[in-house]
């Protein structure tokens, strides 16, 4: 590959050069004459069409020289090929597609490679992989090569997969050239692993070459692998037909069967004009070897032919039919014949289903894989053996008793100070003729006397209420001093009234002492 | 079918209840079975006698005839019943251990058609689990919390919400692979899984013939069945 900038592109010393030239010219009449130019050696159009694809890869594997890891999140090769593909998908014969359309497009894919990265360097991308496509310009792309026919020549040719050219409202618009919708567009959408079309190649290669008897055994190859191709569809539709829930309709199954029918639709289009070439050869050939061989090749074209157009029959019916079960399949419950996967089928649904419901699931899934269990029946002689059974010798727990810490746990109850209880004693013992209670916890909050003070008083006087002068409770502790707060004297009783007092209601008391 | 007759099948039907009695065994099983494979009547006296106790013959093979129970069966297992006493989370739990032992030895088709015999512990069974649930958690996003209502819980929040082992020496009876363990013991009882001789400190378990038997021809069946029978509920519901 040379790499020539644009000052240093010399036209006039390419100007002998066929090829450059052909770069010159508008793209169409570059592929006319170079099939002119060239005809009669496939090597040499093989060896444009492979170019062609270099600068592709070349923008790819050089995207580290544009900085350090700049450009690494992006495939410049899969934005090319996007490109492509959209300017074809959009222009039509008159008109490109918009410049601007085309980079929003590849900015907008090239934000889906690299999220992160700012929105100019997503444009940024689009103009390099435009520019690349265009080949023009800075960094202009020239591919030298040997010709295959005369090794000691070297041609070169340029490539350009994309061109700006100027709409009709004045704006640029991109065309794909012919070159990029050839080769990228058709020659590389190929099934590469089909053998069957691997086989056509080989045929059509040696036939055209004239090695008709290397070509009757390719055709030979080519009927043999058409009958397995055959069997291997129909041991598939078989199965699919036998038991339908065994094929993963979403996914695969019908997935193979698509691919089975385009593949089919483009051999039975290669057929034809195989064998139309054959004949034609047929026809014109006057040596009977020769006529013999084609005749023979013609039969087992006609043979694979046949093979095909019948298997493309039966796909087609049984494409048809097999969409139309597997819709009723979605909507039929599943047969209780054939096998389960278990992981995929029941244990993934299970698991995401809420506990009142999968507890029905897990209820006979577990009945069908425990074996039958003998009913324990509750009979007299069972329940007297269970209740006579011998006590079990509990063993020690093997557990460490852990010391509980009770400290904590005991709160000291609430206690009235003992100041309060003398003040209240005070009080209660200082009733002189009959005072109502209401009158005394006046004089309490009157007083000025402690916190809690008044809640004593009208506890003493409720436990005068209640004893009534019976004097039946212990009055001194174990210490001899007394806890009564009411002197044995003190007597009370209703006066019919409600108490008026600020934390206290019910019934008012008047209380008096008792001469003893 | 005469009376003898219909003792001898009773009597056969008595060896098929027991799970791990095999033909090789007992010598009344293996001419019993002989008499069931060349005597069409007393074969056909049998089925009756099964059927009517709502049982199914799953398979006829040299070890014996396995029997297994309809749903309705007076013998059928019920998880409701297993351990009473139980939660309905440990009801879940206990349930999706079955299941999860189930597909961890058959997770396919495949593996149910095949006949080799799997060797695990009660930890791969818990990571199989675990992982299909940490999926589903991953899925659904951290953002799910676990219900108050526990009949709400998604399965797999009830199996993530258990630990896999207790953390110290003391197993606890809610860690998963302590659970595992426990109901391959019973499967033991019940001749679906064997445990392994030396197996070294690590428990080893292999499955039985008689399990994917079980599996293939009813557990699996009768879960996807029943899940078929909810999801026609919700959509008769959402409907």
């Amino acid at each position: 590959m040379d790499r020539h900038r644009n000052g240093q592109l010399q036209l006039p010393e390419a100007a002998g050069d066929p090829a450059v030239d052909l770069a010159a010219a508008p793209a169409d009449e570059a592929i006319a004459v170079d099939e002119a130019g060239e005809e009669g050696d496939p090597r040499a159009r093989r060896l444009r069409a492979l170019l062609h694809t270099q600068p592709v890869h070349a923008l790819e594997l050089n995207k580290g020289s544009r900085g350090k890891d700049k450009y690494e999140p992006y495939d410049l090769i899969v934005l090319q090929l996007e490109a492509i593909d959209y300017i074809t998908d959009n222009m039509d014969p008159q008109r490109g597609v918009p410049d601007e359309a085309v980079r929003s497009h590849l900015a907008r894919l090239a934000a889906e490679m690299a999220p992160r990265r700012p929105r100019s360097e997503h444009r940024e991308i689009a103009a390099v992989v435009l520019s690349a496509l265009e080949n023009e310009g800075q960094g202009r792309f020239l591919i030298g090569y040997s010709d295959p026919a005369h090794p000691g020549v070297r041609l070169r040719t340029d490539v350009e997969l994309v061109r700006a050219v100027q709409g009709e409202d004045g704006g640029v618009e991109l065309r794909a050239t012919p070159q990029a919708i050839n080769l990228l567009l058709d020659a590389l959408d190929h099934d590469i692993e089909s053998a069957e079309d691997a086989m056509a190649v080989m045929f059509r290669v040696q036939f055209e070459r004239g090695r008709l008897s290397k070509a009757a055994a390719h055709a030979q190859t080519m009927r043999r692998l058409s009958i397995s191709y055959r069997e291997q569809i129909q041991d598939f539709l078989a199965a699919a037909a036998r038991d339908i829930s065994r094929v993963d309709w979403s996914g695969e199954g019908m997935a193979t069967i698509d691919r089975a029918y385009a593949h089919l639709e483009t051999r039975l289009r290669e057929d034809d004009a195989t064998m139309a070439r054959v004949a034609d050869q047929h026809d014109a050939t006057d040596d009977p070897e020769r006529r013999g061989r084609l005749a023979e090749i013609l039969t087992l074209l006609q043979d694979c032919n046949h093979r095909h157009r019948e298997l493309h029959t039966h796909l087609m019916t049984a494409r048809h039919d097999l969409r139309a079960h597997h819709a009723q399949q979605r909507l039929a419950a599943p047969s209780g014949l054939g096998l389960v996967d278990v992981h995929a089928e029941v244990l993934q649904p299970a698991l995401q289903l809420a506990a009142w419901q999968v507890v029905a699931v897990l209820e006979r899934v577990a009945g069908g894989v425990v074996p039958p269990q003998v009913p324990a029946v509750v009979d007299l002689f069972g329940l007297s053996a269970y209740l006579w059974r011998p006590l079990v010798e509990r063993k020690p727990t093997l557990a460490p008793v852990e010391e509980a810490d009770l400290e904590d746990e005991v709160q000291p109850p609430p206690r009235f100070p003992a100041e309060a209880v003398a003040a209240a004693r005070a009080v209660l013992a200082g009733v002189r003729g009959e005072q109502s209670l209401g009158e005394l916890l006046a004089s309490v909050a009157a007083g000025g006397l402690p916190r809690a003070t008044d809640d004593l008083v009208a506890i003493g006087a409720l436990e005068a209420f209640m004893t009534d002068g019976q004097d039946d409770a212990p009055d001194s502790r174990a210490d001899g001093a007394s806890w009564h707060l009411v002197p044995s004297t003190l007597r009370a009783a209703r006066t019919g009234g409600r108490l008026a007092a600020d934390r206290f209601f019910g019934d008012d008391l008047v209380l008096r002492q008792a001469r003893p | 079918m005469s009376e003898d007759d219909l003792r001898e099948a009773a009597r056969l039907l008595a060896y098929t209840l027991q799970p791990r009695a095999y033909a090789a065994q007992h010598r009344g099983y293996a001419e019993l079975l002989a008499r069931y494979r060349t005597d069409a009547q007393f074969r056909a006296g049998f089925h009756a006698l099964a059927e009517g106790l709502e049982l199914v013959v799953l398979e006829d093979s040299p070890r014996g005839l396995l029997v297994g129970a309809r749903p309705d069966s007076v013998f059928a297992f019920r998880l409701a019943e297993y351990r009473k006493g139980a939660t309905l989370e440990q009801r879940v739990l206990r349930g999706l251990i079955i299941l999860g032992i189930a597909a961890y030895c058959y997770p396919t088709r495949r593996h149910l058609e095949e006949t080799g015999m799997p060797v695990f512990q009660a930890k791969d069974v818990d990571d199989f689990l675990r992982g299909a649930c940490e999926q589903l958690r991953k899925e659904a996003g951290d953002a799910i919390a676990m219900p108050d209502e526990p009949d709400l819980a998604m399965a797999w929040q009830i199996y993530l919400s258990q630990p896999a082992v207790k953390a110290g020496e003391r197993r606890s009876r809610s860690a998963t692979v302590h659970l595992i363990e426990q109901m391959l013991d019973d499967m033991v009882l019940w001749g679906l899984v064997r445990e392994e001789a030396d197996a070294g400190k690590v428990r080893q378990f292999r499955a039985l013939p008689r399990f994917r038997a079980q599996v293939r021809e009813m557990g699996a069946q009768h879960g996807l069945r029943e899940l078929a029978r909810i999801r026609a509920e919700q959509a008769g519901a959402s409907a």
